[in-house]
């Protein structure tokens, strides 16, 4: 090897990939130019988000780390179909509902085979987050009594705060029928609560507990 | 505020539990970031899609002719049905000849029964092949990333979805395993074992200990793949030595400690550690071994254990994932039970400097904010707390931090 080529390998040798630098539209491009980084870049940006809905949706779910793939392996798979680049989290956050309404229906129809529980809803009680996590709990519980439809909008509006609209574009539906599905859900939602004295004591309690 | 309004608070700390989980970071390590590794198709649309899964599972019901069927228990398994194993275990018999047996506590799901086996899908747990050879046979298992190609054998297979931890140990034939560090695929044959660890990013093929080979108090490694990650790695295969054979208990024999504290019973899983001998666990478990012992422990109350169950997952393992979680742990044992506000406003320091890629971030840097808040330092409080908002400005603790930042705001 010269002198000359040892020189730039050693140089090329310390030349570390630059961390993407772009909003979505540029990572949009990014993605579908191949770009390198890309794709780690859309999975640190949105995978957070990602995992929040997915969460608010299905629980503290078992399957929560699969799921979290599956959204992103269909995201790299079909970011050719993307059609408004400026809406890219409302466009994963769609397939992020999609997944966990997925799930949802799986763990429906498995309940009807043989029943199980050790996937479903499984958050730790302990300590001085001893109520606030007993009351989580209660709200799964009831949100597992909702029909699916009902419980997706419940889940994106009441627990991650979305604004109808918002909850509207990702479930694919018009702003009529998700308010219909929300009236409905927190009908229902509130009726069950109802039997969770741990929920109905939390949610009816004046002031938060934790620092605010 | 009115009652539903209150559900985004129980969402803030659905956030602690998801950030204490490692998920993100974990998820990372197994997702591909190369471009050819997705074909590319245009998406459907939601509605679309949902009809054709609909529609697919409708067709599913009616099989094509020759399509193998399936029982359990002499109860007919469709297309899509989900088996969760009872303590017993169950049994599955399909047309052709083929079995499995699940182990208990294992759940499996059915995706696809054909003319030339089935497409099976391993949730959890641990569960025994036994593929009947015959022309054209072509059977399929996705156990966790991985892929099992089969076209006759018998072998027994294992995936732990929580410690992301596959066995595969075979007994007859072979089979083909694609997924994470071994991405084009490698076969395995009658005799050999597969062990991998993708939170240590380790995976071993050797020789099956319990195949005709009893030599095998030091298994001939016939390949070892490794992604350097942490300075130090458990020590050779033992902790997956244990763990097959805890996995496969004597009849009447008590459940391990992980099954326990995978039930949530942590003051037994804690017990049956003890038995073992935790001082031996510290040595020669897995850091996901050791992170599952420790929120057992911390759990059940016994803080001094867990303090040094998380203690020595930050000595073994540094630089992981693994270690900046058990910094995080150790923090909230510091706040929440000795109320030793400055040394959680370390603890919480600690791991928001070793937080890769925001897992775990935006929480430590929430709990570092109480901490310095409680610990009376004002300043440092401050200041973190306007780079939290810098960060997270619509995180669960930016109204906290908006008062730190302002002390005009603050009672």
């Amino acid at each position: 090897m010269s002198g000359s080529s040892k020189k730039r390998d050693a140089v090329f040798s310390k030349v570390t990939a630059l961390r993407f630098d772009g909003d979505d539209r540029a990572l949009v491009r990014a993605l579908q130019d191949e770009r390198p980084g890309a794709m780690e870049e859309l999975y640190d940006r949105y995978a957070p988000h990602v995992q929040r809905v997915l969460a608010r949706v299905v629980g503290m779910d078992a399957a929560l780390p699969a799921l979290l793939q599956e959204v992103f392996i269909e995201a790299f798979s079909h970011i050719h179909s993307i059609k408004n680049a400026a809406r890219l989290k409302a466009w994963i956050t769609s397939i992020a509902v999609f997944t966990a309404r997925g799930r949802l229906r799986k763990r429906t129809r498995r309940l009807s085979l043989w029943f199980s529980d050790t996937a479903l809803t499984e958050i730790p009680i302990e300590g001085p987050d001893h109520e606030i996590r007993e009351a989580l709990a209660c709200a799964y519980r009831v949100m597992d009594k909702l029909p699916v439809n009902e419980r997706v909008a419940f889940a994106l509006r009441f627990m991650e705060g979305m604004e109808l609209t918002e909850v509207a574009e990702v479930c694919h539906v018009s702003l009529a029928t998700i308010k219909r599905r929300l009236s409905s859900a927190r009908k229902r939602f509130l009726s069950l609560a109802g039997q969770q004295q741990a929920l109905l004591e939390w949610l009816e309690r004046d002031g938060p507990r934790r620092v605010e | 505020m009115s009652s539903l309004e209150r559900l985004k608070r129980l969402a803030g700390e659905q956030d602690r539990l998801l950030e204490a989980g490692n998920t993100i970071d974990v998820a990372k390590g197994l997702l591909s970031f190369d471009p050819t590794s997705y074909p590319k198709k245009p998406r459907r649309h939601a509605l679309v899609a949902a009809a054709g899964v609909m529609l697919a599972a409708a067709a599913a019901l009616v099989w094509g002719p020759g399509a193998i069927t399936a029982t359990a228990n002499g109860v007919d398994v469709p297309t899509g049905a989900w088996i969760a194993a009872p303590d017993q275990g169950t049994d599955l018999a399909f047309s052709d000849g083929s079995r499995l047996h699940l182990r208990p506590d294992s759940g499996l799901r059915v995706q696809d029964l054909n003319a030339e086996g089935a497409h099976l899908l391993l949730e959890r747990g641990e569960v025994e092949v036994r593929v009947a050879h015959r022309p054209g046979a072509d059977w399929r298992l996705d156990v966790g990333p991985y892929l099992v190609s089969v076209t006759g054998t018998r072998f027994k297979i294992r995936w732990n979805p929580r410690t992301f931890e596959f066995a595969l140990r075979m007994s007859e034939g072979s089979v083909r395993v694609s997924g994470p560090m071994i991405a084009s695929g490698t076969s395995l044959s009658a005799g050999e074992r597969l062990v991998a660890s993708l939170a240590d990013k380790r995976l071993e093929i050797s020789a099956n200990a319990d195949h005709e080979a009893p030599t095998a108090d030091e298994p001939e490694t016939v390949v070892q793949a490794s992604v350097p990650e942490a300075s130090e790695k458990p020590a050779a295969s033992a902790p997956e030595e244990n763990e097959l054979k805890e996995r496969r208990p004597a009849p009447g024999a008590r459940a391990s400690w992980k099954t326990l504290a995978r039930q949530g019973r942590y003051a037994e899983a804690v017990d049956a550690a003890e038995k073992l001998g935790t001082g031996r666990l510290l040595k020669s478990a897995s850091a996901p071994e050791l992170m599952t012992l420790g929120d057992a422990a911390r759990l059940d109350g016994r803080h001094l254990l867990a303090a040094e169950i998380y203690t020595s997952v930050r000595r073994r393992f540094p630089g992981t994932v693994h270690a900046a979680g058990a910094a995080f742990n150790l923090g909230k044992i510091a706040f929440d039970r000795k109320r030793s506000y400055a040394e959680a406003a370390r603890w919480f320091s600690a791991c928001l400097a070793e937080s890769r890629s925001g897992a775990l971030e935006r929480e430590s840097f929430g709990r570092l904010l109480e901490a310095l808040h409680q610990s009376g330092d004002t300043v440092g409080a401050g200041t973190a707390a306007g780079r939290y908002l810098e960060r997270f400005p619509d995180g669960p603790h930016a109204p906290f931090a908006r008062k730190l930042a302002d002390p005009s705001r603050q009672r």
